[in-house]
């Protein structure tokens, strides 16, 4: 069989001089020489294992920053971590993080954030790391102290720089109470304990507002308690194809019940893909999603007629302050807002939001935002720093 | 054992037969220039190494600051075997061992090893079809390793049998897949190369509608697998350890040990399946030994670092542009410049394009030297 292949070889075959010699030693050499050049390598790498280098000397902690460094501490993931002094050049893989991080007045030894980091505003000033697709080089050569990262997101990463020898804190915040957690741990890692713990509290007093508000009102809102209506089925929506949800063991889900509602989600789903038939099938009556969504979500089939929250286009959008999307110090602000878009009457007989905002106890770090209040700090220098 | 032919049956048979070995072997030396050989091997080995130490040397915004050249150059000289303790760290730069030597330098050498893998597989599928539309992915072994890969990321099996379970599976369906396609090509004991082509592209399709729903098991799977089995879609060097180079050296080692010494036959084969065979070539085995080493090289290439197209496609033609069609000189030269397109194209999608997946970077790159290739082939009728 005569192919075009053929035809070329052939042209090259008779454009070419018949000369002696090609089997010239030169291929061969080459082959031979960069075989040789990589089992050197590999022999060397086998032996390559350098301890990492000194760290640089640190500026020595002041005595502004409190906690007692050196310190062994056990991340989220049960590993012991060595912090030998006051993290100076945090890098911090995820917006919530980097929230947690200006909330305890840890903002001034942050050295990077993300791309992704938008709050509070200053977050937005320092340098930043891809947030879709980061690359390890940029973050190592940062020289970063302590890299602060979020299980659920940064799971390759983690790995990444586990075997790089770059020291990383895990925190879980999945749950409310985990986020709690990861409040103080951060705090204690940092050197911010006491803050921490006044930023846990100050949510915690919050949403207890929150929940003795509802329970005088109404009396009916805790699950398992006999009420005049039933609460509210709250459905939370993240993408449009497929549909991302949120399963019951969250933190969306705790501030749900607790702004008196349920999720319409009762059991774990496999990556938290939902599909469109079973939202219709769950009837939701309010649907939390962002303003893009809630077109996509009008012009899903059948979910005009077949879910109420579409039909009476019920749907929940934090405001500036507030955030449902990070486990961090926002999260009592969306808990307010959320239980007064499902329970106006318990809220609107009292106080207005704004008033009760402003009465409820805030955190009280000098320097650093208040959760659930835009800044107005023009120079936001946390008095944590020297 | 066949590289150098014994006096087979066939040779024994007929004088004629005796008599064209000779004048082929004649005719084999004449299909690469003489002369030239040596200057462009050396010219595309300073290229390679100078690409290469580009790749290492250059970073991305930001980091190009930090790690320098000077920083570099420390680095590999304390890894050196046996001077390299005399050195001293560099100070200031506190996990330039970790950048240097354990990501990029395995990296550039990894990217290096697979477009040479990649490029002899390609020579390999084109010279054994006679036919230059064929590579890796056109005769279906890249679609077919790569739902192996998948296969394996999806069910969390990645770090199985010190991590060659996922070569062994993007092999085994790799070769699956080819088999396939052999099969459904054979007619009366003979496989023919427009047949083959065909029932490959058949067979990929077929892997290729399989692959969506890899992505759509992926999203379901949790977020690291789901980005696992996107990278590995469209080619993703940034998990290229040390553990991984020595993988590809295995895999590379044998596959180019079994083109090497098919090297004749596949200069044989390029004369017409016909005329190999009348010339003492046991067509069928010796096809059947290269797709064997093709699917090796390939399924190696895919498990680390996903679907890499155009390298397996444009590579092989470059270098009988530049060496002719002797297999003894072609190998080498479409390992070399396999080797120098990939790091290259590493180099500009790290430093420049974001760490963009470096598939995308050899389809850009590659399609257009193809439809240059493709014009200038027409014209010369």
């Amino acid at each position: 069989m005569r192919s075009p292949f053929y035809v070329r070889a052939k042209s090259v075959c008779c454009k070419i001089r018949a000369n002696g010699g090609v089997r010239g030693t030169a291929p061969i050499l080459t082959l031979s020489l960069l075989l040789g050049a990589s089992i050197l390598l590999l022999a060397g790498c086998k032996t390559a294992t350098v301890p990492p280098v000194a760290a640089p000397p640190v500026t020595a902690p002041s005595t502004s920053i409190p906690g007692s460094f050196p310190l062994t501490i056990s991340d989220s993931r049960g590993q012991t971590l060595k912090i030998p002094s006051a993290p100076q050049h945090i890098i911090s893989l995820t917006p919530s993080n980097t929230e947690i991080l200006y909330a305890i007045g840890a903002g001034a030894q942050i050295a990077a954030d993300t791309t992704a980091c938008d709050f509070p505003p200053e977050a937005k000033t320092i340098a930043h790391i891809d947030a879709l697709s980061p690359s390890i080089e940029a973050i190592e050569a940062k020289s970063p102290d302590l890299v602060i990262a979020l299980d659920t997101i940064n799971g390759k990463m983690i790995e990444m720089l586990d075997k790089a020898g770059v020291p990383v804190l895990v925190v879980r915040a999945k749950t409310l109470e985990q986020t709690y957690e990861a409040i103080s741990l951060i705090g204690t890692a940092t050197g911010h304990q006491a803050q921490a713990e006044q930023t846990v509290k100050a949510m915690k007093d919050r949403i207890a507002v929150v929940t003795q508000k509802l329970a005088s009102t109404q009396g009916n809102a805790q699950d398992g308690q006999p009420g005049r209506s039933t609460p509210s089925r709250v459905f939370v929506m993240y993408g449009d194809s497929p549909i991302y949800t949120t399963g019951p063991d969250s933190y969306i889900s705790d501030l749900i019940k607790i702004a008196g509602g349920v999720n319409v989600v009762i059991e774990p789903l496999a990556g938290d893909v939902i599909s469109p038939e079973k939202v219709v099938e769950l009837e939701p009556d309010v649907i939390i999603c962002s303003p893009e969504l809630q077109k996509k979500a009008l012009q899903m089939p059948g979910w005009a007629m077949g879910v109420p929250a579409v039909r009476n286009s019920r749907f929940f959008v934090t405001s500036q302050g507030a955030t449902l999307e990070r486990p961090g110090p926002r999260l009592a602000a969306a808990a307010e807002e959320l239980a007064a878009f499902l329970h106006p009457e318990a809220f609107a007989a009292s106080d207005t939001m704004a008033s009760h905002s402003s009465s409820a106890p805030s955190v009280t770090t000098p320097g650093s935002v208040a959760p659930g209040q835009p800044s107005t700090h023009d120079s936001p220098v946390p008095t944590g720093k020297p | 054992m066949p590289t150098d032919m014994p006096p087979t049956p066939a040779s024994e048979t007929s004088e004629e037969t005796a008599i064209s070995r000779r004048q082929l072997r004649q005719a084999r030396k004449a299909l690469s220039p003489h002369g030239r050989s040596g200057r462009i091997f050396f010219a595309l080995t300073v290229i390679f190494l100078l690409v290469l130490v580009v790749d290492m040397w250059m970073g991305e915004a930001g980091v190009a600051d930090v790690v320098t050249p000077r920083v570099i150059g420390n680095v590999l000289l304390r890894h050196l075997p046996f001077i390299g303790s005399n050195f001293a760290p560099p100070s200031g730069v506190r996990y330039a061992d970790a950048i240097v030597w354990d990501q990029r330098f395995p990296r550039a050498l990894g990217a290096a090893m697979i477009g040479a893998m990649l490029a002899m597989a390609g020579v390999a599928f084109q010279s054994l079809l006679n036919n230059p539309l064929a590579d890796p992915y056109t005769v279906g072994v890249s679609s077919g390793s790569a739902l192996g890969a998948m296969v394996v990321t999806l069910l969390g099996g990645t770090g199985l049998l010190a991590g060659f379970a996922q070569p062994i599976a993007a092999f085994v369906t790799g070769l699956g897949a080819v088999t396939v396609v052999y099969m459904l090509a054979r007619v009366g004991g003979q496989v023919s190369a427009r047949t083959f082509l065909l029932s490959g592209i058949i067979v990929g399709t077929f892997f290729w509608s399989l692959i969506p729903l890899m992505v759509s098991l992926g999203n379901r799977s949790g977020i690291d697998r789901r980005s696992a089995i996107l990278s590995e879609l469209l080619g993703n060097l940034n998990a290229l350890g040390w553990s991984k180079v020595g993988l590809l050296f295995v895999f590379g080692t044998i596959g180019a040990a079994i083109l090497w010494r098919g090297s004749e036959e596949l200069d044989i084969m390029a004369l017409g399946e016909e005329s190999a065979a009348y010339l003492g070539v046991d067509t069928e085995a010796f096809k059947r030994r290269v797709i064997l080493a093709g699917s090796l090289l390939t399924a190696a290439a895919v498990s680390v670092a996903g679907i890499i197209a155009f390298v397996g496609f444009v590579v092989p033609h470059m270098a009988r542009r530049l060496v002719g069609a002797n297999h003894r000189v072609l190998l080498p030269a479409s390992m070399l410049l396999g080797g120098t397109v990939l790091v290259a194209s590493e180099w500009l999608s790290r430093v420049y394009l974001h760490s963009i997946e470096i598939g995308v970077v050899t389809s850009i790159l590659g399609v257009p030297i193809f439809c240059v290739m493709l014009r200038r082939n027409l014209m010369q009728g």
